[in-house]
């Protein structure tokens, strides 16, 4: 026997009656699962950013060192002077150079593992990236800290092979080279590189495993030599992956003001500049000012890489 | 020419991943080494001898143990949160599309692909001109920002796996919003839940760069690395606490990984 | 007598696309009711409608003469069994089967009952313990179905229900179903693309197009006495012969349908046809022939048909009431 009423009563009680609302309304179910969200995020943290960007028009009076509330351009010119103007190139050439090395170096490591790793192998080489990815940052640094101490491993090795001619020579370069490895730019090139390079594995390894098998079938049934079918069919199909990656490699290293002050020579990077500016000098308006730059390239950046499709592969 | 090229790797390409792995895993096994050195003045390799002793010396540090207490709490607090905004972000972002979903995940996504500098700074001026005093609370502020985004990730792959036809099963049978919510979502995204949970703790348990901004005189565990580093004071026991924190982050990072890549066995497997 | 379902001026519109518009239907309590169309028809949209998933954008929506628009899904005393099945993944098939009476607050012990009586009844008896995972296309159907009846619902909604099986499976599904709704009594909705599945089991069915109702009657009906062409064409591959056509042979009327297997192939006769090609289909073979206003598609027995030769010339006739002169094209 069917039951005898087709509808059932509204339930009473809150939840009962939320529940119909939202039924009957699914905005505002949206609306309330999207509210908390977008009130931390959007408001909190948005505000936070928008406020700091708004100090940037301001200045600081130079002789009360007092920020002075009124709408400027001042502080920007600022950044144009030789020395801050050689904190910008400094840190966005560093970060070019170890996004292009992290692409290297990471390339065989993703394509082995998306398109040769089976089983077994697959699990080592995920969670060979996974891992150095998720531990500690510090550590890492500090890994890096005992590498290249003047007694550490690295010195030992070179002075094992009879190579300590080599190594000198290098560091007696020009800008790339310093007293030591741990106060030259390659020391702050090599842990900048350690310390990013699964950021840049993961994707690439991702945009990679959509490549299907048949594309490079197909491209070498066409006649294609393996290094042609690489060049035209791989290596763009690789590309959002390593855009993607180039995201995290770049933004990184632009905003990171640890090792380069653990690991280097004394010159700032951007991010130790704004550490400074808003420490010790309580310069708000320029520490502001410089942190504008890596939002603006990253900006661009991120538009780039969505345009490129680098985004699905996140 | 061309089986082999598709079935078996050039030697070349091999050597050259395998390289990589071990250029990312020898300088972290070198940590261990040197946390049994019996060496404390400088780093020196190879090490002169082995000792467990200093083990026992950062047993009994009040202040590690002070730090790690901070941290742990921060990061258990952030995850919590994490945890709430990120499910109700995935929710409504896998619900419907609705104008703005792309502006939603952008918002999550920008904590981290912006440099944590800044987060950090912004933050830290807005709480000068709120007027709020450091806090466990303002770094917790700082860690959830960025921690929402991976509880994301999870949760939005894992409500784009399973059925849509679920939640309409559900309340076809009688079950309201909240009902099907208890009986039929949750236990399908748990798995993910738990896997975002896990890596929002590692996140946050790790994070240094923001936390100098929003921990005032506070000491997290990696603020107190940090200090190591910059003067190093106590090799032996920085070298001690470097290797713990690795032993300690592997295992949530290990446990996330078989509960996203088991996520439908977990469930699923009665025989 | 109160109908099960009728839909008053329903529309259903997303965006610019008119799913449903301006519907009219009712459905009788007890009925076996089938809607047939191709996808995009608005078929699914009505069965959703129906269940609740979906509001309509207008017109007024009653089961059992109450009106339902603004009554969510879990208050209506419908259950629809979906072409995905839809089993809950993290529970076993006996839990999935009890959901609706662990969500009444049921105890546990008349839950387990229950689900065990509902999964014999669909031949499941002792699957209980098992995961939907475990169970073949088959079997997740059936439990699809004792999830689905347990709640005793006033209607049962079936999407595509036979869909993912493969041909024996389904047509021996199509029996049991058949079976269970007389037994049972209860009103079955259910969606098809499928013709022959809309015929074998439907008391009436109504054929969709375009979110309207092409045509709304029983399965000889329809199949005998097509509307339309698009009705004509979709049921079954007819015969279409239009205007100009039609005045060859003298009769005048905008369109008609010709059934495949009414139409003879006499050996003997007025040779007024070529034949031009033959294909086997089992039980019976299609013949295409040539004739003076253009081809027809004929099907006829192997008595018949195993002597025909690709070329032969052969007579062709068929009954008069067998032609379906129809109002208009697009009625």
């Amino acid at each position: 026997m069917p039951n005898p009423h087709a509808i059932k009563p509204a339930g009473g009680g809150v939840f009962a009656r939320l529940s119909d609302l939202f039924w009957r309304r699914p905005g505002v179910l949206l609306l309330t699962l999207l509210l908390p969200p977008v009130l931390w995020l959007g408001v909190i943290y948005i505000g936070s950013l928008v406020a700091l960007l708004a100090q940037s028009f301001f200045s600081i009076d130079e002789f009360s060192g007092l920020i002075k509330y009124e709408l400027t351009f001042k502080t920007y010119l600022e950044l144009l002077r030789p020395a801050n103007l050689d904190i910008l190139v400094r840190t966005v050439s560093m970060a070019a150079m170890v996004t292009l090395a992290a692409a290297v170096i990471a390339f065989p490591i993703a394509y082995y593992a998306a398109r040769y790793a089976t089983g077994k192998w697959k699990v080592i080489f995920y969670l060979g990236v996974m891992l150095p990815l998720w531990s500690s940052y510090l550590v890492k640094v500090y890994a890096w800290k005992l590498i290249l101490a003047k007694e550490g491993i690295l010195n030992w090795i070179v002075e094992k092979l009879h190579l300590s001619w080599a190594l000198d020579g290098i560091l007696a370069m020009p800008v790339i080279g310093g007293n030591s490895l741990s106060v030259s730019y390659i020391g702050t090139f090599l842990v900048f590189l350690y310390v990013w390079l699964p950021f840049m594995i993961l994707p690439m390894q991702a945009s990679l495993e959509r490549v299907p098998l048949s594309f490079l079938e197909a491209s070498s049934d066409l006649g294609a030599k393996p290094a042609q079918t690489f060049w035209a069919v791989v290596f763009p199909l690789a590309l959002p992956g390593m855009i993607a990656g180039s995201i995290f490699t770049f933004s990184l290293t632009l905003g990171d003001y640890i090792i380069p002050q653990i690991v280097g020579s004394s010159r700032l990077f951007i991010g130790q500049a704004v550490y400074s500016h808003q420490g010790t000098a309580g310069n708000i308006p320029l520490a502001a000012a410089f942190t504008v730059v890596p939002i603006i390239i990253m900006a661009f950046y991120l538009w780039f890489a969505k345009r490129k499709g680098a985004f699905d592969a996140i | 020419m061309r089986s082999s090229q598709d079935y078996r790797a050039p030697f070349a390409l091999k050597i050259a991943a395998v390289l990589g792995l071990l250029f990312m895993h020898l300088p972290i096994l070198l940590i261990f080494v040197y946390a049994f050195t019996t060496e404390d003045k400088t780093y020196q390799w190879p090490p002169p001898g082995f000792t467990l002793k200093w083990f026992e010396v950062t047993w009994n540090r009040p202040d590690v143990w002070e730090a790690l207490r901070l941290s742990v709490k921060v990061s258990a607090i952030s995850t919590v949160i994490a945890l709430v905004l990120g499910t109700l972000c995935a929710a409504a972002v896998s619900r419907s599309k609705f104008f703005g979903r792309e502006t939603i995940s952008l918002l999550v996504i920008l904590p981290i692909a912006l440099p944590g500098i800044i987060t950090g700074i912004a933050l830290r001026s807005a709480f000068n001109i709120a007027d709020i005093p450091f806090s466990v609370w303002t770094i917790v502020l700082g860690h959830a920002t960025f921690c929402v985004v991976v509880v994301y990730n999870n949760a939005v792959a894992r409500f784009r796996r399973s059925s849509a036809s679920l939640i309409e099963a559900s309340m076809d049978l009688g079950a309201n919003g909240f009902q099907t919510f208890r009986y039929v979502v949750l236990p399908n995204i748990a798995t993910a839940l738990l896997a975002g949970g896990m890596l929002a703790f590692a996140l946050s348990f790790d994070e240094v760069i923001v936390t100098t901004f929003t921990a005032g005189q506070q000491t997290t565990l990696p603020i107190w690395m940090l200090e190591e580093l910059v003067r190093p004071r106590q090799r032996p026991v920085t070298n001690v606490v470097a290797m713990v924190v690795v032993l300690v982050t592997f295992l949530p990072i290990l446990a996330a990984y078989y509960l996203t890549r088991d996520g439908d066995h977990v469930a699923g497997d009665g025989k | 007598m109160i109908s099960a379902v009728t839909f008053e001026n329903v529309s259903q519109h997303f965006g610019s696309v008119k799913a449903v518009d301006q519907l009219n239907l009712q459905i009788d309590e007890g009925e076996f009711f089938a809607m047939l169309g191709p996808s995009g028809s608005g078929k699914t949209t009505c069965l959703r409608l129906i269940a609740g998933f979906q509001k309509p954008t207008a017109g007024k929506i009653s089961i059992f003469g109450e009106a339902v628009q603004d009554v969510p899904p879990y208050r209506r005393n419908v259950n629809t069994v979906f072409q995905d099945y839809a089993l809950f993944p993290h529970l076993t098939v006996a839990e999935n089967v009890a959901y609706a009476l662990k969500i009444k607050k049921v105890n546990k012990t008349t839950r387990q009952k229950e689900s065990e009586k509902a999964l014999e009844m669909v031949r499941l008896g002792g699957y209980g313990k098992r995961r939907p995972s475990e169970l073949s296309g088959g079997q997740r159907q059936r439990v699809a179905l004792a999830r689905a009846l347990i709640n005793k619902p006033k209607v049962l909604l079936l999407d595509e229900p036979l869909g993912a099986l493969d041909l024996k499976l389904r047509e021996e599904m199509q029996g049991e179903l058949k079976t269970l709704q007389q037994s049972l009594g209860i009103t079955f909705v259910f969606v098809t693309h499928d013709q022959s599945e809309a015929f074998s089991m439907a008391d009436r069915v109504a054929v969709f197009n375009e979110g309207k109702i092409a045509q709304l009657g029983t399965p000889e009906h329809i199949y005998h006495r097509p509307n339309d062409l698009f009705v004509a064409s979709f049921v079954g591959s007819s015969n279409v012969l239009d205007r100009d056509q039609l005045n060859v042979i003298g009769v005048t009327g905008e369109a008609a349908s010709l059934r495949p297997e009414a139409i003879q192939l006499n050996e003997g006769g007025d040779k007024n046809a070529t034949v031009i090609s033959k294909n086997f289909l089992g039980s019976s073979i299609k013949v295409v022939v040539e004739m003076d206003f253009g081809q027809l598609s004929a099907l006829v027995d192997h008595a018949r048909g195993d002597s025909i030769v690709v070329g032969d010339n052969v007579n062709v006739a068929w009954d008069k009431e067998a032609l379906h002169v129809m109002s208009g094209t697009d009625a």
